[in-house]
């Protein structure tokens, strides 16, 4: 594993970033297993400030907020532990890290990013019905962590990494790896699961930058990606500047085709997204910009002079950069007149090592180099840079003697891209480098087709699981459907029937529904059902799912034995019961019966469990409706 | 190439100095010809202090220099007296690479003298 020995040897440092107070004494706490909710919110609480974060975020995270939660206790199942965590982590690790060592890492600028990559995917969670929103949040918030790791480990080299790699995710991947034989990604997802979150989450971080093949990976997984990848170029335009930004809007166009919304609510959704970035960094002192309303950007993005490849675009007005090389100072000074005169942005080496130095920090399009130098000669100068990632795309120039024209094949052989005989004619010089010139254009065209082709991908796959997610969602409610809820079923039953572990079921059925239908339509009726999903839906935690089965009824799969299931059928009937629905002419407080069963011993199959819990429900009618009734197994003599 | 008859000639090709002109006018001349002067005379000491000490690659390397300065300024006499230098130290035949030489520093005089007199 020579990844893993890479993250051993940042973590050997004792340089990579911890979070510090709460965070830490939350990480600690989680580290055993038999930690309770309690344990967490009474850590979260020794903060004040944090402590009304955490309920801020809670509350910014539920689809419907019926009546906002007010408890860190309450908080905590409701979002589940692991995502309380997460964001703790993330929260303390901003203010421990608000500066550090590496030159040209803005630390100010990362967390600005990251934040409005959290809020970003929180939203977009909420809009595209992908991943659980708090999740988001929290992944979104710490994505780029690996980033953090390496400007903390390395500050000196990382400086010189991403001045290299001109802020292109997959180059300066690409350098991470080069330089540290580890990138931020991978960095990330180490860090994240030392920290002990979820594996499908550790592999998400590494994955947001990257082409993956999705079978590989799980549902949850897929998801997180999908929209912390949307959410990822949607804080580059928050954090970007106005002329990067409109650029950066074709990425995210592309990626919308991927989800179901349209161009006008995904720009409402981004300027959402602005307006609840700038709530969030206010609170935790992170710096904010300006951003114009996202309708100007798509303007500025979309005027017809505009390039159809945006990576192309974006260098398009920018003059070739080269480097000439000569030791002998008449030929270099003429050299770079001339190449001056043409147009192009010349820097000069006066020698093999210098340019060598200039071109790996610099990464110049074209290198124009005398062959004989003193110390590194030309030859060795492109033998030395096309061993180097970087090196590989320059196009190389070498100037050559007259006599030395047969020597030219040895010249080819160390992978020179063409040849100029000295004195250079004019003519000549400027006819080989705008050759160059056409190559190197060529070569950013196919980078950028290859990034367009990626971001079209990238969307296909987010259609792929919304579609999948579609086929689970019952359309009405947007609960999950009887298909998701028999998956369900039979993935508890399993771990019961393997290692008995307990669950149970709440069957529900609204009362007098029919009536309902009959006597204010079935307009009505639909308000009734999406009204009574979302009060459902609200009061369950994170350990119980509810799904529609069909008709007027439901079901909560709830992790635990009854117990839980009983506290939590309890809260379903008394909320209902105080929940007055309004639609038309109908303006009443509907009730359910409830029946829970739970898995025990002696069933046989899950057909069991669920043929109880259908029956405790025919006897709560039966018994007068709105009510509860458990039924356990008959005993067997 | 040894033509006592360039003696009287300009050691100079007018039409080198014409393309510079036309690509950078008297500034860029004048900024060559300084560099020129500048580096030419330790060049040439170069070359005599490695014919002087038998070496035939420090040879090879100095004319090589000296070659591509001359030869971008037109001084079209020196540059071949430079490569056939370059090529002798090459080939390690370096027997009368002191009489080339000396020809070299005659003929230097007179291309920067030339050039010189370009300038004002």
């Amino acid at each position: 594993m020579k990844l893993g020995q890479s993250f051993e040897e940042l973590k050997l440092t004792g340089r990579l970033p911890s979070p510090p107070g709460v965070g830490m004494a939350i990480l600690k706490l989680t580290e055993a297993d038999d930690f309770s909710v309690a344990d967490i919110s009474h850590a979260i609480q020794t903060d004040p400030a944090l402590t009304g974060r955490i309920l801020k975020f809670t509350n910014s995270a539920r689809s419907v907020s019926v009546s906002p939660i007010t408890t860190v206790d309450e908080a905590v199942v409701r979002v589940g532990v692991q995502s309380i965590r997460t964001v703790v982590l993330g929260f303390s690790l901003i203010s421990a890290y608000s500066e550090g060592a590496c030159e040209a890492f803005d630390y100010g600028r990362f967390w600005s990013e990251s934040l409005a990559r959290a809020v970003g995917a929180k939203r977009l969670s909420q809009s595209i019905g992908l991943a659980v929103p708090a999740e988001a949040y929290s992944i979104g918030l710490l994505s780029g962590i690996g980033r953090l790791a390496l400007a903390s480990v390395h500050s000196a080299e990382y400086s010189k990494v991403i001045g290299r790699s001109g802020g292109e995710p997959r180059m300066l991947l690409k350098f991470e790896n080069e330089a540290f034989a580890i990138d931020h990604g991978q960095a990330g997802a180490c860090l994240l699961r030392d920290w002990g979150l979820p594996e499908s989450h550790c592999r998400a971080v590494d994955l947001i930058e990257r082409d993956y093949d999705p079978e590989a990976e799980e549902a949850a997984t897929q998801d997180l990606v999908a929209v912390v990848r949307l959410a990822t170029r949607i804080a580059e335009v928050c954090v970007a500047g106005e002329d990067v930004a409109s650029e950066i809007w074709n990425r995210i166009e592309t990626l919308r085709h991927g989800t179901n919304l349209s161009p006008d609510e995904l720009i409402s959704v981004c300027d959402q997204i602005v307006t609840e970035w700038k709530d969030w960094a206010q609170i935790l002192d992170v710096q904010t910009n300006d951003v114009p309303p996202f309708s100007e950007i798509r303007m500025l993005a979309t005027e017809p002079e505009q390039s159809d490849s945006p990576l192309a675009g974006a260098r398009k007005d920018r003059p070739l950069r080269v480097l000439a090389v000569d030791d002998e100072r008449v030929s270099l000074r003429l050299l770079s007149h001339q190449l001056k005169a043409d147009g192009y942005d010349v820097t000069e080496a006066s020698g093999g090592k210098e340019a060598l130095e200039m071109a790996l920090s610099t990464v110049p399009d074209v290198i124009v180099t005398d062959w004989k130098m003193p110390g590194m000669d030309g030859l060795e100068l492109c033998r030395t840079l096309r061993r180097h990632e970087i090196g590989q795309s320059i196009y190389i120039v070498i100037l050559t003697g007259m006599e030395d024209e047969d020597a030219v094949v040895e010249a080819f052989e160390s992978e020179i891209d063409d040849y100029v005989t000295k004195p250079f004619n004019p003519k000549v010089l400027r006819a080989r480098v705008r050759a160059g010139a056409r190559v190197v254009e060529l070569k950013r065209q196919v980078a950028a087709d290859q990034s367009q082709l990626r971001e079209n991908l990238a969307a296909l796959a987010v259609l792929n699981r919304r579609l999948e997610k579609t086929s689970l969602t019952d359309p009405l409610t947007q609960l999950p459907n009887r298909r998701f809820a028999m998956e369900r079923l039979g993935e508890a039953w399993g771990r019961h029937d393997r290692n008995g572990a307990p669950f149970s079921l709440i069957m529900i059925d609204i009362d007098h529904f029919k009536r309902v239908n009959d006597d204010f339509g079935h307009d009505t009726g639909d308000e009734v059902l999406r009204n009574t999903a979302a009060v459902l839906d609200d009061e369950t935690r994170e350990s119980e799912v509810v799904c529609r089965l069909g008709g007027e009824e439901f079901l909560v799969i709830c992790d635990g034995g009854l117990a839980g299931a009983e506290a939590c059928a309890a809260r379903l009937r008394e909320s209902i019961e105080a929940n007055v629905i309004e639609h038309g002419d109908f303006k009443e407080a509907i009730t359910i019966s409830l029946g829970v069963a739970y898995a025990e011993s002696d069933d046989d199959s899950l057909d069991d469990v669920l043929r109880r819990s259908d029956e405790a429900v025919y006897q709560a009618k039966r018994d007068g409706r709105n009510r509860i009734v458990i039924l356990s197994a008959p005993q067997t003599a | 190439m040894s033509d006592q008859h360039q003696d009287h000639e300009s050691p100079l090709d007018a039409t080198v100095i014409a393309s510079l002109m036309d690509l950078g006018g008297e500034p860029l001349l004048a900024e060559l010809v300084d560099l020129f002067c500048a580096d030419a005379p330790s060049q040439m000491a170069e070359l005599q202090e490695a014919a002087r000490e038998g070496d035939a690659a420090r040879i090879a390397a100095a004319a090589h220099s000296l070659k591509s300065s001359c030869a971008n300024l037109g001084a079209v006499r020196l540059a071949e007296l430079s490569r056939q230098l370059e090529l002798a130290g090459r080939a390690g035949t370096i027997e009368s690479a002191a009489d080339v030489i000396e020809l070299s520093r005659v003929e230097l005089e007179r291309v920067s003298a030339a050039l010189k007199e370009h300038l004002s």
